[in-house]
């Protein structure tokens, strides 16, 4: 365990864009809504919460992504839609250990995805703990925060009138916090002692798959299928692909498992007619599987009342 | 509210604004998606102007001179009563107030609609009467508040998800919901209390709920006296529609109205939502008119969380409305009649709008067919698919002298036009748009357009510079000046103050807040100062279903597509969410004329016959049948009735009589 002046952070942030990364940071626009901007910020923002779109998912699956196109009249695989050298800080630990489950996805299988793989390579994330639960969020529950277990290269851990804690979380982050003071591992058991009672932790053994029928016809009847917790899910990577409209480029672009289309099969019939079984097809993914990491974006985003928090409200 | 993801130039997705007050995060389908069509390779990229050999590419000055040409030959030879203009509610406030004045001051016609005509008509007659502003009297971030909520003629989860948003979390707040539609959409599905009434009948519910009320004394004596006018003659009518005989005309279970009159009357607020569902009807106006009474006697009205909530549907159909693109308005609800209102106009304007009452769109048809109107400028809309009676139109508009169409696709009206313009869509657009709630807010440009489009406000003001009127506007601020100079309920409002979050007008100075909720402690803007009842009888719809055709057909729309698809058919996710046209039965009637879905019907009317998808399900009851008019190719206004409330001029597009056959494939 390390320890980091806030001045620490700042130079830590300046040796990454000395090696040529675009350091990205949490930035509150004039509307009030937070995008990642390109800077080294003169404190750390305290009223950021967490972005509402997964911006980290989007730097390793932009969608839509060309995957083939037409190159002197021959189908050839596209180029490698990239985005150069990346330092994402102030990610949080949901989107960091959202990011390790896309890593076992899409780099530790049978295939490896040489699009992701090349992308996530160049991609150097530094999470910021939580110090508080954000809105609809139950990350504890799912052990994927206030702090990630997976997914950083750096963590850091905010103290206030005190130097921040940090951890490495890969070879790249040893090298960056090397130069940087260690610190007793128990600094880190008094952060937790004093910051997890903040957050609620469910009885993980009651989030379970299938859903009893009663809950998922309730979940189902809120459903109005705008697809916005798929859209900000962090772990959604279910896709569709097609030949964008006047050109000829196959692209792969996200897909939504609650919209009917998704299931559809040829001449009309579908393998899930009814969004009850959409949303068992949802919830089997994101708690049988177990993807879900607690951040939130569904219930914040959900124009029914079908996402999580809906769920979680039953289970209570 | 949200944010375009621009990558290279072209957008990539959308980010929802959850600082918004009414987005919260929250985007419906289309709003996720539809930015798609905006790319999309049919757009319209260069003027076109038809020949005996077909549409040929044109210049702009070759187009626009052509235009401004064939206008004025036209205005010279018949007057400028024989032109007509559609304005449209997916343009900016900046683009139809260019229109407005192009048509009022440089041609000098009355003859001025756009497809609110189709919507919300009865709405602004209806509550302009009563209330003295036919708008939604309260603002939507009051929704979660409130303690019931009545929801009639609008599946509001599927074309309004935003504001159903608000209603879910009105719901987990304790607040109860009351649905009542022909048809169990999804809101009825989770209502606590759900009425199911014959298409057509809404009065004599809404009168039975106003009989319960005052005959169980829970009416508000206090509010009715102090704030309203007319309540004697309107009970004398309503006092003959108790529950039984409500029952006989709607189908209602006696208990049921009982149950919902009480809730709603005895609920410390209460607010009404609607839509089609009660404006498509020859009696849409009395329907509004009922809707406006009932709030009045149980006085939820002017306060918070209470109010009569048109739920309008266009990006700026509140806009389109707000700056007069309807006859026999000026911008601001002003009245041409007004001496000193006319003189206001003429000192911007430099002539005087026209006195005479314009035409309906609805009545431009029949106005070509005898020769009244010989030209028509369209800015955005298809009338052509989304009027009733579509051979009629198709006969109206074959007819024209001259067409002019501004779009971003072609549209079966443009197939009939003679000088087509392409239009800026909105992610290429500056300006404002005018909330359902009246918010005036901005939008921005994000992207280019393609090809040589340009922006509806310029066009128009090219075509009027060739008409000798140089309007002078180089941005759409000066534009926004100079209408909100124009309408005291925008002129508090400047780019300025909305920058960053938007005003609901009346805003009659830039010192004022804006207007959240309207008629405040019973003020209302009528002549009186008081809340006007209307006495209204239920009266059969025009058409009625009989032994030749025995289901209702009520028409409508689905949550993935919008009016006539020219922009969501281009748009994948929603394309393939509803692909094809389809037909809701009811498992009785499709057991009966052996239907499963999937099997292809033909619908009949009267007026014509059209084919569809069978949709067997429990939407609809007994006796109705449910389509929309998304699908072109089979268009269910070729079976709509070209009936029209007498005094919004809005088309019986929810109740006709229709038979069914199950077609061999």
């Amino acid at each position: 365990m390390k320890q980091l002046r806030w001045s620490d952070i700042q130079q830590l942030l300046k040796t990454l864009q000395a090696e040529g990364y675009q350091v990205l940071v949490p930035k509150k626009n004039a509307w009030g809504d937070w995008f990642p901007e390109e800077g080294i910020p003169e404190a750390w923002p305290e009223d950021f919460e967490n972005y509402l779109f997964p911006f980290l998912r989007d730097l390793v699956l932009p969608s839509p992504e060309p995957v083939f196109e037409v190159r002197n009249h021959e189908l050839c695989e596209a180029h490698i839609l990239e985005f150069g050298k990346i330092a994402f800080f102030g990610a949080r630990a949901c989107d960091a250990t959202a990011l390790a489950y896309t890593d076992h996805f899409y780099l530790e299988r049978a295939v490896r995805d040489e699009h992701y793989a090349r992308r996530r390579e160049q991609l150097v994330v530094i999470t910021v703990a939580c110090t508080r639960p954000c809105e609809a969020s139950f990350c504890l529950t799912m052990e994927a925060g206030p702090w990630a277990r997976r997914g950083f290269d750096v963590q850091l851990y905010p103290r206030r009138d005190a130097p921040w804690l940090a951890e490495a979380g890969s070879p790249i982050g040893e090298r960056l916090l090397a130069p940087f003071a260690d610190t007793p591992e128990q600094a880190r058991d008094q952060w937790l002692q004093e910051v997890l009672p903040r957050f609620e932790k469910l009885d993980r053994s009651k989030l379970r798959y299938p859903l009893d029928p009663e809950t998922r016809q309730y979940l189902a009847d809120r459903c109005f299928a705008c697809g916005g917790c798929i859209w900000l899910c962090p772990t959604c990577t279910c896709y569709n692909e097609r030949t964008l409209p006047g050109t000829q480029t196959v692209v792969r672009e996200q897909d939504a498992c609650l919209l009917a289309g998704y299931h559809r099969m040829a001449k009309g019939a579908s393998l899930r007619p009814t969004m009850n079984e959409m949303m068992g097809f949802r919830y089997e993914c994101k708690l049988g599987i177990g993807s879900c990491v607690g951040c939130g974006r569904c219930s914040v985003t959900c124009i029914g009342h079908a996402a999580m928090e809906a769920y979680l409200e039953r289970v209570r | 509210m949200f944010y375009l993801r621009v990558r290279d130039g072209r957008i990539v997705g959308v980010v929802p604004s959850r600082s918004h007050p009414i987005s919260r995060g929250r985007l419906c389908l289309k709003g996720w998606r539809s930015y798609e069509f905006a790319q999309h390779p049919d757009r319209l990229k260069y003027p076109l102007i038809r020949t005996r050999q077909g549409l040929r590419r044109a210049s702009w000055p070759e187009a626009l001179d052509l235009v401004a040409e064939k206008l004025s030959e036209i205005k010279a030879r018949y007057g400028p009563e024989a032109i007509a203009v559609f304005g449209s509610a997916k343009c900016t406030n900046e683009d139809n107030y260019v229109l407005v004045r192009f048509a009022r001051a440089v041609i000098g016609t009355d003859h001025v609609d756009h497809c609110a005509r189709l919507c919300h008509a009865s709405t602004v007659a209806g509550l302009a009467r009563a209330f003295g502003s036919g708008a939604m009297t309260n603002s939507i971030e009051e929704i979660e508040d409130t303690d019931l909520i009545l929801i009639t003629g609008s599946n509001t989860s599927e074309q309004h998800p935003v504001i159903a948003s608000h209603m879910m979390r009105a719901l987990r707040k304790g607040a109860r919901l009351v649905v009542i539609d022909p048809r169990k959409v999804p809101m009825a599905r989770i209502a606590h209390l759900y009425l199911s009434h014959r298409p057509g009948t809404d009065i004599a519910w809404i009168n039975g709920m106003i009989y319960v009320i005052v005959s169980e004394g829970l009416h508000n004596r206090r509010f009715i006296e102090e704030h309203t006018e007319g309540f004697e003659e309107m009970w004398q009518v309503a006092r003959q529609y108790p529950p039984e005989r409500v029952e006989r005309i709607t189908g209602i279970p006696r208990e049921k109205l009982v149950q919902a009159a009480r809730w709603y009357a005895t609920a410390p607020r209460a607010m009404i939502f609607y839509a089609m569902g009660i404006t498509q009807h020859v009696t849409g106006t009395h329907n509004v008119f009922a809707l406006a009474n009932l709030a009045m006697v149980t006085g939820h009205i002017g306060r918070p969380g209470t109010g009569v909530n048109p739920l309008r549907g266009q990006n700026n159909v509140q806009g389109a409305s707000d700056l007069a693109v309807v006859p026999r308005k000026l911008p601001g609800y002003q009245n041409p009649q007004d001496p000193e209102v006319r003189a206001r106009f003429k000192a911007v304007w430099g002539v005087e709008p026209p006195a005479w009452p314009g035409l309906a769109s609805t009545q431009v048809s029949d106005a070509i067919l005898e020769g009244k109107v010989r030209a028509i400028y369209v800015m955005g809309e298809n009338p052509v698919r989304s009027h009733p009676d579509v051979h009629h139109i198709e006969e109206a508009f074959r007819r024209l002298d001259f067409l002019v169409v501004h779009d971003i696709f072609p549209t079966e009206t443009t197939e009939f036009a003679h000088v087509i313009f392409p239009a800026t869509a909105w992610p290429e657009k500056n300006g404002t748009f005018t909330n359902t709630d009246r918010r005036v807010q901005r939008v921005r440009k994000a992207v280019d357009p393609p090809g040589e489009a340009r922006d509806d406000w310029w066009i128009i003001q090219e075509v009027a510079r060739r008409m000798g009127h140089d309007f002078g506007f180089t941005n759409e601020a000066e534009i926004f000046n100079e209408m909100a100079s124009l309408m005291p309920i925008y002129r508090g409002i400047s780019y300025e103050r909305i920058e960053h979050q938007g005003i609901p007008w009346p805003c009659p100075s830039p010192e004022h807040p804006g207007t959240p909720y309207l008629h405040k402690d019973g003020h209302f803007n009528t002549p009186s100062g008081r809340g006007r009842f209307h006495p209204v009888e239920h009266v059969d719809p025009p058409e009625l279903p009989d032994e030749e055709y025995p289901f209702y057909l009520t028409t409508g729309r689905v949550g993935v597509h919008w009016h006539t698809r020219t922009m969501t058919r281009r748009v994948h996710y929603l394309e393939r969410e509803v692909p094809e046209a389809f037909v809701e039965i009811s498992p009785q009637d499709a057991a009966r004329l052996k239907v499963r879905t999937g099997d292809r019907v033909r619908i009949t009317s009267r007026r014509g016959s059209v084919e569809a998808r069978a949709l067997v399900t429990d939407t609809v009851p007994p006796g109705v049948v449910f389509s929309t008019f998304h699908f072109g190719e089979n268009p269910i206004n070729l079976l709509t009735i070209n009936a029209l409330d007498p005094i919004a001029l809005i088309p019986e597009l929810k109740v006709s009589a229709v038979k069914l056959e199950k077609v061999a494939e």
